[in-house]
């Protein structure tokens, strides 16, 4: 698959290029940073004290892999380039999901996969189970910390909410959930859980 | 770190392949391409080669099964610091490879070679090949018994059978090397050391340590000889040794790496033969391997060197082996730890490998987003190093990544197959809704978003302009939302870069902007529209195209499913256009160079057009072209010029995308923020394209667009239609359609009819006689009072006119006879001809009203008069007819009609009124005319109407009997012909307003008549009895000195010598004749008893009573006489005034027994009341004595 014509002449420069990278990312705008940078300030005054900084990345994925819902609950400070790699990281993960969610009954497949240090659990909703791959949903989180209590109530409570978002009639099941009482929940959820 | 290892590793001889002298890079991988399909090299095929010097050391070689395996390392590789650790790694052989053509010199290739060989002092076989020598080159034997191999020229399966033979020999020649090693390292007393091994001086206990570890060492060193040899009996033997060596000295790092090759031993014994039971054989001894490589990290040199990288290797190679899908998990662990260590890995270059190999690993297994993430990591690190290859090197890595991102280059997938996916969604619904979220597939737009980034930084710098601009295009057309302004205009600036450094008209598969949908097919502009030609009708345009007011017409034939797809006929030659819209979202002005529609059929001109977009605007644009040939059409897209690139843009795509944003799915919908409204999705019709068709145009001669007439404006335009086509007309028909079709009084269809068939080119002249319609009818607007105030409003009104429609065809068959129209018809065209007709006001009848005037008579002396009048129209001129009062037919209760008009325009107008008479059949001039009445600007006037004419001659009693009957007990036998008499009063109300004609000119052309006919009515409506019915009997006087007897005598002198002091005038102190005509106007005898009075100019009867100044002879009152029916009764007396002045002459009349009809005339209350008719005043002028 891959034949990197470079292998021999090694010269590596370990100095991150930031400048080149940091140009670019200027041009992104913060997807979400206008209210999720609000919570995290609450996040840092109620949890910031008690609590090290953590890393989470919770995020909806439906059927056909289009994520609906993304929200950064960590309470590390933000970096744009970290949240991308969240997500990259989580978008990985999901062909580890598919295999291993037909192999056991369990709704909640507990870190399933890792990067560095960051650890993906996911909670698989009922849909494949019943074969209504219509419904077919994983909630994913992206997280640092082993607390796998927490993350399994996060979990089921978040899927509530979700059903929740399901019943409403106007919602059309895999479009973006863009309900701004779904974000405000999710977000109490994960500093009460995470 | 290496990449590419597997098991198998262990067991591969390397040789590195060199280019030697000059050499053409293709030219070096075609010979390389050959080489390196000898990856094994049988044993048994080498035999042949191999001369046993001494006793081989591999015992158990299996001459027949075994073979010798190659690893060819291409453009050559530098030495390893481990060769000592793993054999394998040690470059053998090296093979180089000249091309003689380009190298003539075979003599400094040699030096060459050798001078390249030196770097490799490990290796032990030296072959230079050269192809394609010369003659010269051929015959020079310095070089028998050299290294150098020519390949004299042959063909390639020649040269492929001599390479073999050459690989056969390497490799006998290697295998007897290899036992020259063994035999060496089993007596020689090498210490074999590693970069694990501390460098520096060793220590007395160190190196009592190394020698303990020696025997251990060589063991391994022995077996990997043997693998490589192709023994791995011999191989596992020594391998065992080795493994109870280590173990009893502890060298762990060794032990691992012996158990590495027993494993290889075990996996070459077995031929690939695999199972379940040797699967679990190599999991154990491998995880045994890797925890050993773990065991021998030592903390003192971690900084320097460390085995890290031969753990990860040694997962890898598991990993590798045990890559199948069924072991998925077990495989994503051991992968998942390999990536662990990258962190912990030194070398930077071992991190790209490693993460290379677990991309790999993670495809092979069908992981496609885990794969596409390590590739990522991969080129991340390659970024880092900041120099172009590495650059070029990420760009394509990244390349392979966009695929499982979703955000691969319209390039790499199959367009048609996506454009095919979205044909057959008409079930709707939620099977609708899956089919669009399946487009939308996978949407993780902001990692979509870096990947685009890092693909466009990396084109950047590694200077491949295309794909730069294909990821910038991409990254704004799909996530322009997301992008700031600033962003937006980075990227603009990014696209424009790129494409400075592309030669014009570049293509890229990847459109950028603007957003293009389809905005409407025009169908074909009304001065075009084709109709399918009925064939054998008379009319044949009928039922081809929708008539009639309705959008839907049930007995229309096409079948309701398929009426979405139209159907829309092109003719070759006849430019046409399709309406697209345009959008840019974002935040910089968008110039589009060119632009227009892309049809792939061949059979179409487009022209190209530029357009340049605001920022955040949408535009509809037409972009035209013409057909250049027949056949069918399709427009898929349109291409762009913008940005310096050509782009194809497809309809489909912006569809889809629309219908994403519709549901939710796609982040906006670019139409909609630029303010354009939601669109009906326009689905492109089936375009056919026929031959060419002949093409009228019109024009309205003489002016250059609207027919501006005032209201009641009659005028005759020519309308030129002419031939632009080049097929001639044969056929042509006018019809007429649109509002207010009668105003079109007249068409000459001779002359159309009489000019087919119309030539191409030539020209015809139709005369139309327009008539202008009023305005007030159709605008309640345009109401009276805003006439009054002098507005002079133009009313033009889309729809007011009336269209002429020309249907018109060619010949039956198409000109050229083509075989692909072959049996059909071409069809007729429809051309549309709307008469612009701005109707401006004119005229306005502010009142129409009933006058009577009473002008009281004067007693004639010529009572024949009318009788002459209207016996024949001779006599006097015309003009005194109109003050002419008829004395027999009842000056008194004289009706005019009184029209008030009022001139709020700007002209002048002089209006004229005629009376038209029917009844009188003479040629010369059957209309009374009325002096004309000059109306000025803003000011109103009067027009007065005398009704006096339209007295029936004859009361007859229908229409009065069923008026009281009306009034009365209507019975229902009446009830018919009270309806017919209904009617026929009507009728008679109409004929008399039609009558009536009221013209008007203006200036020297302009002239009209007035619409006054409802006014009319409605002013007469109410009095039409008194205007149209005669009283019942009617009254007149004449004095004279002639008796009766010669009465008709005398009026023929009267009428001879007639003074005007003398007539109508009688003289005082004189016995005055009198004669009293009374006449019958109805069909039966009236008996009446009359009555004359004469009054004086004050008004008192001086006939009777005290001072009666007028004397009398004869019978005045109660004269009881029976008239017969329409004739008269004449009555004679006479007069005798006293005193001259002005008298006054009544008479009256009671009706004895009247009859039903005239109580109704005199609209009696009870049937015994007593009908009194009285006549009109006679005015009597009495002379003094002269």
């Amino acid at each position: 698959m891959i034949t990197g014509p470079t292998f021999t002449t090694a010269e590596f420069l370990l100095r991150p290029s930031f400048t080149a990278l940091c140009l670019l990312c200027e041009l992104l705008r913060p997807v979400s940073s206008a209210n999720s940078s609000r919570s995290l300030l609450v996040i840092e005054l109620n949890l910031g004290i008690r609590k090290m900084a953590s890393t989470a990345c919770f995020m909806i994925v439906s059927r056909n892999d289009i994520p609906i819902y993304e929200a950064e609950v960590g309470t590390a400070p933000k970096k744009e380039d970290a949240a991308h790699q969240h997500q990259f990281i989580l978008h990985a993960a999901l062909d580890i999901v598919q295999d291993l969610a037909w192999t056991t009954s369990a709704m909640f497949l507990k870190s399933i996969d890792r990067f560095n240090d960051l650890v993906v659990s996911v909670y698989v909703t009922a849909g494949h189970i019943l074969n209504m791959l219509y419904i077919h949903t994983r909630l994913m989180l992206l997280h640092d910390s082993r607390n796998d209590d927490g993350i399994k109530s996060f979990f089921q409570e978040v899927h509530e909410l979700y059903i929740k978002i399901l019943l409403n009639p106007l919602y059309l099941p895999g479009s973006r959930i863009t309900s701004s009482h779904f974000d405000t929940k999710v977000r109490a959820l994960a500093r009460k859980y995470l | 770190m290496e990449p590419d290892v597997s098991i198998e590793t262990s067991c591969m001889i390397r040789v590195a392949v060199l280019p030697i002298g000059s050499i053409a890079i293709p030219l070096f991988r075609d010979y390389t391409s050959m080489l390196v399909r000898h990856y094994t090299v049988s044993l048994s095929s080498i035999s042949s080669f191999y001369t046993e010097h001494q006793k081989s050391p591999f015992a158990h070689q299996p001459w027949d099964s075994g073979s010798l395996r190659f690893k060819y390392m291409v453009g050559g590789s530098p030495a390893s610091p481990w060769e000592d650790f793993q054999s394998n790694r040690k470059i053998f052989a090296v093979i180089g490879i000249c091309h003689c053509p380009s190298s003539p010199d075979l003599h400094s290739v040699m030096d060459q070679f050798v001078t390249a060989c030196k770097s490799y002092s490990s290796s032990v076989v030296q072959r230079c090949f050269a192809f394609c020598p010369g003659d010269s080159q051929l015959e020079d034997e310095s070089f028998k018994g050299s290294n150098l191999i020519l390949f004299p020229p042959a063909d390639r399966q020649t040269q492929e059978f001599h390479l073999q033979t050459m690989m056969q020999d390497i490799a006998a020649s290697l295998l007897m090397k290899f036992e020259k090693s063994v035999l060496q390292a089993e007596s020689g007393g090498t210490i074999l050391k590693t970069p694990l091994d501390s460098q520096a001086s060793l220590s007395s206990e160190e190196v009592i340590k190394a020698k303990k570890r020696r025997l251990g060492r060589a063991q391994k060193t022995i077996g990997d000889y043997c693998l490589l040899a192709g023994s791995p009996v011999d191989a596992n033997a020594h391998y065992t040794t080795s493994l109870e060596l280590a173990r009893l000295t502890g060298d762990f790092f060794w032990y691992a790496g012996a158990m590495e090759g027993s494993v290889c031993a075990l996996l070459i014994d077995q031929m690939g033969q695999r199972d379940q039971v040797l699967d679990d054989e190599i999991k154990d001894r491998y995880n045994s391997v890797i925890l050993h490589y773990r065991k021998s990290f030592i903390q003192d040199n971690a900084q320097r060197v460390s085995p890290l990288s031969f753990e990860l290797e040694a997962t890898l190679k598991l990993a590798r082996y045990l890559c199948r899908k069924e072991l998925a998990k077990e495989v994503v662990g051991l992968l998942t730890t390999a990536a662990d260590g990258a962190k912990s890995l030194i070398d930077a270059s071992d991190r790209l490998i490693l993460f290379i190999e677990i991309a790999r690993l993670f495809g092979t297994l069908g992981y496609h987003r885990k794969a596409a993430f390590f590739s990522r990591q991969v080129a991340q690190l390659y970024l880092q190093q900041e120099n172009r290859l590495a650059a070029i090197s990420s760009m394509q890595v990244l390349a392979m990544t966009t695929q499982a991102y979703r955000v691969q280059s319209r390039a790499s997938t199959d367009h048609a197959l996506y454009q095919e996916s979205g044909q057959n969604h008409a079930d709707g619904g939620k099977a609708h809704h899956n089919w669009i979220v399946s487009l939308f597939e996978s949407q993780w737009s902001s990692i979509q978003m870096v990947v685009l980034r890092e693909i466009l930084l990396s084109a950047v710098r590694g200077g491949d302009p295309l794909t730069a601009w294909s990821a910038a295009a991409r990254l704004l057309r799909s996530y322009y939302p997301l992008i700031t302004p600033a962003g937006q205009n980075g990227l603009a600036s990014a696209l424009s870069n790129a494409s400075e450094r592309l030669p014009s008209g570049t293509r890229c598969a990847d459109p950028a902007l603007p957003f293009i949908r389809l905005h409407s097919f025009p169908l074909h502009s009304s001065q075009q529209d084709i109709v399918k030609r009925n064939h054998g009708r008379d009319d044949w345009w009928a039922g081809s195209a929708p008539s009639g007011p309705f959008i839907y017409t049930p007995f229309s034939k096409g079948e309701p499913s398929q009426s979405s797809k139209q159907e829309l006929i092109w003719v070759v030659g006849e430019a046409v256009q399709v309406f697209v819209e345009l959008a840019n979202p974002c935040g910089f002005d968008l110039k589009v160079d060119s632009i227009y529609l892309s049809v792939h059929s061949g059979n179409f001109d487009a022209f190209p057009i530029s357009v340049s977009l605001s920022p955040n605007s949408s535009k509809v644009i037409a972009l035209s072209g013409i057909p250049t040939e027949v056949g069918s059409l399709k427009i898929p897209g349109c291409i762009v010029h913008c940005f310096g690139v050509i782009t194809e843009h497809y309809f489909k795509d912006v569809d889809n995308l629309l219908v994403g944003a519709a549901q939710g799915l796609v982040l906006s919908d670019p139409f909609r923020c630029c303010g354009s409204p939601k669109l009906k999705n326009v689905t492109v019709p089936n375009i056919s394209v026929v031959p060419p068709l002949p093409l009228l145009i019109s024009r309205v001669v003489g002016s250059d667009g609207a027919i501006i007439l005032c209201e009641g404006e009659i005028r005759e335009v020519q309308i030129s239609v002419a031939n632009a086509g080049t097929v001639p007309i044969e056929q042509a028909h006018i019809s007429l359609s649109g509002k207010n079709q009668d105003s079109i009084q007249l068409i000459v269809y001779e002359t159309l009819k009489s000019s087919l068939p119309l030539k191409p080119g030539a020209e015809v002249r139709i005369p139309v006689t327009l008539k202008a319609w009023q305005l007030g009818f159709l605008d309640p607007a345009a109401a009276p009072g805003k006439n009054i105030s002098g507005s002079t409003g133009r009313q033009v009104k889309d729809g007011c006119s009336p269209v002429l429609l020309i249907h018109y065809a060619g010949p039956l068959t198409y000109a050229g006879g083509d075989a692909s129209t072959n049996g059909s018809i071409p069809p007729g065209r429809r051309l549309v001809v709307p008469l612009n007709i701005c109707v401006s006001q004119g005229l306005s009848l502010m009142k129409a009203r009933l006058l009577s005037m009473e002008i009281p008579a004067h007693v004639g002396e010529d009572h024949s008069k009318v009788q002459v009048e209207t016996s024949s129209a001779e006599g006097s001129p015309r003009t005194d007819r109109f003050m002419k009062i008829d004395p027999y037919r009842g000056s008194w209760g004289l009706c005019f009609l009184e029209l008030e008009l009022s001139n709020p325009t700007d002209v002048v107008f002089e209006i004229g009124v005629s009376v038209n008479m029917e009844d009188s059949n003479t040629e010369e001039n059957p209309e009374y005319d009325y002096p004309k009445t000059r109306i000025d600007r803003d000011y109103t006037a009067r027009v007065l109407i005398p009704l006096e004419h339209f007295k029936l001659p004859v009361l007859d009693g229908t229409f009065l009997v069923k008026e009281s009957q009306m009034n009365g007990t209507a019975t229902r036998k009446s009830s018919f012909s009270e309806k017919s008499s209904k009617a026929e009063l009507n009728a008679s109300i109409k004929k008399l307003i039609s009558k009536i004609k009221v013209r008007w000119q203006s200036g020297r052309n302009n002239s009209g008549e007035l619409n006054i006919k409802d006014a009319i009515q409605a002013a007469l409506q109410s009095s039409m009895m008194d205007v149209l019915l005669p009283d019942p009997l009617t009254f007149g006087f004449r004095c004279g000195n002639n008796t009766s007897q010669d009465f008709a005598d005398l009026n023929l002198d009267e009428g001879s010598n007639i003074q005007g002091a003398r007539k109508g005038s009688v003289r005082a102190h004189d016995t005055t004749p009198v004669e009293v005509l009374v006449r019958n106007n109805t069909k039966e005898i009236i008996r009446v008893s009359l009555s004359i009075t004469c009054r004086d100019i004050a008004g008192e009867n001086c006939v009777e009573g005290d001072k009666a100044t007028v004397l009398w002879a004869g019978v005045l009152n109660g004269v009881t006489m029976e008239v017969p029916p329409l004739k008269e009764y004449r009555h004679s007396f006479s007069l005798y005034f006293l005193v001259p002045g002005e008298y006054t002459l009544l008479a009256a009349a009671v009706i004895d027994d009247a009859n039903e009809m005239l109580r109704a005339r005199a609209r009696a209350t009870s049937c015994d009341e007593s009908i009194f008719c009285r006549g009109p005043p006679f005015h009597i002028r009495v002379n003094g004595t002269m």
